[in-house]
């Protein structure tokens, strides 16, 4: 997929995902500039409240519309051409406004090593520098909340200083605590739940990251910016 | 307020409504009844609102008994269903008497039956829906599978509620074309080009096998492995039910309810909508083959079976 020309259209391509869904990919890798265009489209699509979608997923580098189907039509056009066109026409309208979303900037406090990080010293191991200069590292970056899945609230996030990129644990464990702050490869996020996990755990944050109850359920979007707080 | 009383819950028997859609950017899967058409009739059947919760069971069903008088629908794919000891008919609304006992010893040939109760069951709805999603541990009865002892409470029974003395059915031609070896329609997936012509082509060729390790979350199939030569670098996507992945193993895996919202595996195909059902009640050891379809006629099929349980509620509501 060609890279955009700066102040050209947005640059989209529509698929079918099954027939409740449309793909719009906005590009093929995973870098900033391709996960502003992913928030532009999902502000978009949100702004014009359009009455048969159902859902919007953001991912690195796509989006998901979720639709509630369409009535029979005769004609040449199927409710999916109609709907593509519709969203694609409201996505660069939107586009061509220039303004983007406001970001947020959420910090989260984490109490580093020790039982809330069981392999801090396996991560400042595998850099070659000391625990505390992972925590320094870890704790200076600033991340972009890419992409929320694999379970409700839990962000990829991405921004992961290079030094610290350390491949998941051979063994996964079978319940990681939930608030466990973790490196896997070049992510690093945050479990909502107690969950079964591979990631290396090198803190711990009492922030609940997903709660039913609360509105909205999460803490994080996607869009947002995180800094993570050493908690002494 | 009325309730059910679960005296045996079956194997896994879950609150299950249509699903919790709206929240799949939060990472909150939709979940809901896996044979989304089988409760959705029973709820029509029984005068509920389509996305009404009902149960869903699974192998064994549960046995259930009726503090005061309901009208009630089971089902699925031929599941046995007995009030008060007498075979009662699949897709079919009957009257439960207080103090009658259903049991669904057995979902048939499917692997999941569904039971519909007049007023639909009443549980606390988490992120606007009844539905369990036994992972995260929300809705239903507190997240979980039914227990002995359970006791649900119902809603207030719809006016217009089907007239059980006649038995009100859904028409054969209504039904999902069930079986233990289906074919079943797909869309190419996202990926599908890619992944190149002679992968797709070996999918729609091969006879698959549904293994045990198949559950709410996917049918995970067995047959000849798919070979791709370009290995995919794949960036976590949205994924739907429906939704075929194709592992580095070469078994594809079809997503169904209670699947994550992001996935790494490339997408090859996609079910349609229509078809789903008939996946959805597939146990280990069933056949499915796939043939590819278009999405103008994935659009008719899901209209016509939309309109179909349209006519069916504004009939019954006619005789009542």
């Amino acid at each position: 997929m060609p890279a955009p020309t700066p102040g050209a259209a947005l640059l989209m391509r529509f698929s079918p995902l099954g027939d409740t869904a449309i793909l719009i990919q906005v590009g093929s890798s995973i870098d900033d500039d391709t996960q502003a265009r992913v928030r532009r489209v999902v502000a978009a699509v949100d702004e014009a409240q359009l009455p048969c979608v159902t859902d919007i997923v953001p991912a690195y580098d796509s989006v998901a519309i979720f639709h509630s189907g369409f009535r029979p039509r005769d004609g040449a056009a199927t409710g999916y051409d109609l709907l593509c066109a519709r969203l694609r026409t409201l996505i660069e309208a939107a586009a061509a406004d220039g303004t983007s979303p406001p970001d947020r900037l959420i910090d989260i406090p984490v109490h580093y090593g020790g039982a809330d990080g069981p392999d801090l010293q396996h991560v400042a191991r595998h850099a070659g520098i000391s625990a505390d200069a992972v925590v320094a590292l870890h704790s200076g970056a600033e991340y972009r909340v890419a992409v929320i899945g694999f379970a409700p609230g839990f962000p990829y996030l991405s921004g992961l200083p290079p030094a610290l990129e350390t491949p998941r644990r051979a063994n996964p464990r079978t319940a990681v605590p939930a608030g466990s702050v973790g490196i896997a490869g070049r992510q690093t996020g945050i479990y909502p739940l107690e969950t079964p996990g591979g990631w290396q755990l090198i803190g711990r944050t009492t922030l609940r990251l997903f709660d039913p109850a609360a509105s909205p359920p999460t803490l994080l979007r996607v869009g947002d910016r995180v800094r993570f707080r050493v908690l002494e | 307020m009325s309730a059910v009383r679960v005296v045996r819950p079956g194997m896994l028997t879950t609150v299950q409504d249509t699903g919790r859609t709206g929240w799949r950017r939060h990472g909150v899967v939709a979940g809901g009844a896996v044979d989304a058409f089988a409760l959705r009739c029973a709820n029509v059947l029984v005068g509920n609102e389509e996305h009404a919760a009902g149960l869903e069971s699974t192998i064994t069903g549960p046995e259930l008994s009726f503090e005061d008088e309901r009208v009630i629908a089971v089902a699925g794919f031929a599941p046995r269903a007995q009030l008060d000891g007498a075979k009662i008919p699949p897709f079919t609304a009957v009257r439960a008497p207080a103090g009658s006992t259903l049991v669904v010893p057995d979902t048939g040939h499917g692997v999941r039956a569904y039971i519909a109760i007049s007023g639909g069951i009443a549980v606390t709805p988490v992120l606007g829906s009844r539905a369990t999603d036994l992972t995260a541990h929300i809705g239903g009865v507190g997240g979980r599978s039914l227990e002995s002892a359970d006791v649900l409470t119902l809603g207030p029974q719809s006016p217009f509620r089907a007239a059980a003395g006649a038995r009100a059915a859904a028409g054969r031609s209504m039904l999902p074309a069930y079986s233990t070896e289906p074919v079943v329609r797909v869309l190419p997936g996202p990926e599908a080009e890619r992944l190149g012509s002679a992968v797709l082509t070996g999918f729609l060729r091969e006879r698959y096998t549904v293994t045990p390790e198949s559950n709410r979350m996917g049918c995970r199939l067995n047959g000849k492995a798919l070979q791709h030569g370009n290995p995919i670098e794949m960036i976590s996507s949205p994924v739907a039910p429906g939704t075929v992945q194709l592992p580095p193993s070469g078994q594809p895996i079809v997503l169904l309810a209670d699947a994550q919202t992001i996935g790494g595996y490339p997408r090859l195909a996609g079910v349609i909508s229509f078809d789903l059902p008939l996946l959805a009640q597939l146990r280990p050891g069933h056949r499915v083959q796939f043939v590819v379809t278009d999405v103008r006629e994935a659009e008719r099929l899901a209209a016509e079976r939309r309109r179909d349980l349209r006519l069916l509620r504004d009939a019954l509501r006619l005789r009542s």
